[in-house]
């Protein structure tokens, strides 16, 4: 069963969240996309259509499986029986890569299907490293961890963002998923400049960017108020935001999620296409600047 | 822990999440305050969660709360959506926010949320005159259950051919493990093919009452079963042999046809295998 798969690992390019109403589409035509992403929740039945239509799927395509439950920036115990569940997702699938958020969902005994924001202190920093080694460890595998989008400051945050997932990485040994609508997002939401934001994110440890769509609100102050929605196309400046991490990071498997007012599949997969037409275009450019510099450029 | 004072210890909920480092073993206070405020508008804001201007938004911290209850309320329409159109779009979404406010989530896989939503509504005052509500809903949770249930293959329909004659009544019937008996009192067959768009196979108006669910391969199918092939088919289900299910239920239904049920349950593919009684 597993021979008959394509390798594990995702290429530099765009990829689609796999959607339900996109399976046929997909299975039908075979379209040219770089990757898949899945939520590791909607695969944690025993069997039934989504596993037929993602192991069908899985055939022709690398995918990364990303978790939306773990909450690993909550102050409980994270949830042995979900872990574990996790893990059987991923034995089945072979992931390329997993990623889960810098986020908690569950506290106490509710789950709140939300990714909340937590403060940023040495306290919250010990349990987000303990609970990453603790999935790393489980998994017997790498994560990445995400960058939230946030619509609130914490006052007692003693770390920047960027600082406090940087020392997470070098803690825990984790890479990093960079969500660059998130970058936007919780920038603009907090009066901060989301190019400084990308300018000083700890880009050598990417792995993976996210891209998608927000819905422009304001507070009661009149400040801006961004949701991230992905409910919608990419915005203009964070597609330009985006160029601007590339020129960082280098090309990353990059992830459009759309999942609300889901579009065809042509929308969808044309917002891929646009991510791959940025890292060509990336390419293109160091390739010319170091001809100028006269480096040697393998294969030209 | 080592010795805090009252006063610190109210500091330390005042603040929120400021805890201090001494306090390791427990930052709850604001990861309590927070969750406090998800689902119930009326309490306040958590401390220290602020806007630009350094104070509480809530216009901000609404967009949490909006999140969790829109999104919660979307998940139990995904899992009842015949429940969902038989109610309406308004009156399911106060009453599922009802719902999640009693019954919230216990782990993140949605698919498995809901499981009390029967109970709920055959409790819920305001539905007193709907009581076949309360069995759609249990009809709707049994195909989700079945729907992401484990995979198994079927036996075919003529199984029984291979098998000695003789030896028939001691034969032992092992259902695939992906099937639900879903007993009531109201026409669910009709509700069914109206709300779901899905037809119930083998529908009589006796049979409206039992209702199998199996997925035999990849589409959940739906049969009406008469009460005495749904009292044989739950002997099976329970172990019983061949022989003991037909003769308990024939002292019961004196019009039970032995090989008109077989034909019905082995057409409804439910069962995995088929194996004689050493």
């Amino acid at each position: 069963m597993c021979a008959q798969r394509v390798n594990a690992k995702l290429p530099a390019r765009g990829g689609v969240g796999l959607k339900a109403d996109h399976y046929h589409s997909i299975l039908n035509d075979k379209p040219d996309m770089g990757f898949f992403e899945i939520h590791a929740e909607n695969y944690m039945g025993a069997g039934g259509p989504p596993h037929g239509y993602l192991e069908a799927i899985r055939r022709d395509y690398p995918i990364s499986l990303h978790g939306v439950g773990l909450s690993i920036g909550g102050a409980d115990p994270l949830n042995k029986e979900h872990i574990s569940r996790v893990k059987d997702v991923a034995d089945r699938y072979d992931p390329g890569l997993f990623s889960e958020h810098l986020a908690w969902s569950t506290h106490d005994t509710e789950y709140f299907n939300d990714l909340l924001p937590l403060p940023y202190t040495e306290v919250t920093l010990q349990q987000v490293v303990d609970h990453i080694d603790e999935v790393q460890t489980f998994l017997g595998r790498q994560m990445l961890l995400e960058n939230p989008s946030a619509y609130v400051i914490f006052k007692e945050s003693t770390y920047e963002e960027t600082e406090f997932l940087r020392e997470i990485v070098k803690r825990t040994g984790c890479g990093l998923l960079l969500d660059v609508n998130n970058v936007f997002v919780s920038a603009t939401n907090s009066g901060g400049s989301p190019e400084d934001y990308v300018d000083r994110f700890p880009v050598e440890h990417v792995q993976e960017i996210h891209l998608g769509g927000h819905a422009p609100e304001t507070d009661e102050l009149g400040y801006p108020l961004l949701i991230d929605a992905h409910d919608r196309k990419v915005a203009d400046p964070v597609w330009a935001l985006y160029a601007r991490t590339i020129d960082r990071a280098g090309p990353q498997p990059t992830l459009i999620e759309w999942d609300a007012n889901i579009p065809t599949w042509e929308i969808l997969a044309y917002e891929a296409e646009q991510a791959d037409v940025v890292i060509q275009s990336h390419i293109e450019t160091q390739a010319q600047a170091s001809q100028k510099r006269g480096d040697h450029v393998p294969g030209v | 822990m080592s010795q805090v004072s009252d006063s610190t210890k109210e500091k330390i909920a005042l603040k929120g999440f400021g805890v201090p480092l001494q306090d390791l073993q427990s930052n709850m206070q604001g990861f309590d305050m927070f969750s406090d405020g998800l689902m119930n508008p009326a309490v306040p804001l958590p401390d220290g969660v602020v806007g630009r201007d350094g104070h509480p938004s809530e216009k901000r911290f609404g967009v949490y709360r909006n999140n969790v209850m829109a999104s919660l309320i979307d998940a139990m329409a995904a899992n009842f959506p015949a429940v969902h159109d038989l109610v309406g779009r308004d009156y399911f979404r106060a009453l599922a926010a009802e719902f999640v406010r009693k019954h919230p989530p216990e782990q993140p896989v949605l698919s498995e949320f809901g499981g009390k939503f029967s109970e709920f509504i055959g409790a819920f005052p305001p539905l007193a005159d709907y009581p076949y509500l309360k069995d759609v809903a249990v009809l709707e949770w049994a195909w989700l259950r079945v729907y992401h249930g484990p995979n198994a293959t079927p036996v075919a329909p003529d199984v029984l051919s291979k098998i000695d004659p003789a030896k028939l009544g001691d034969a032992m019937f092992t259902p695939i493990p992906a099937h639900r008996l879903i007993y009531s009192r109201f026409p669910l067959s009709e509700i069914w093919k109206q709300n779901r768009s899905e037809d119930v196979e083998g529908v009589t108006p006796e049979a409206d009452q039992v209702i199998l669910i199996c997925r035999p391969d990849m589409d959940v199918t739906l049969t009406g079963l008469a009460q005495d092939v749904a009292a044989f088919a739950d002997l099976l289900f329970f172990g019983k042999t061949l022989g003991e299910a037909a003769e308990a239920v024939s002292s019961s239904y004196k019009f039970f046809d032995l090989s008109q049920a077989l034909g019905c349950l082995l057409s409804a593919r439910v069962f995995a295998s088929v194996d004689v009684k050493a």
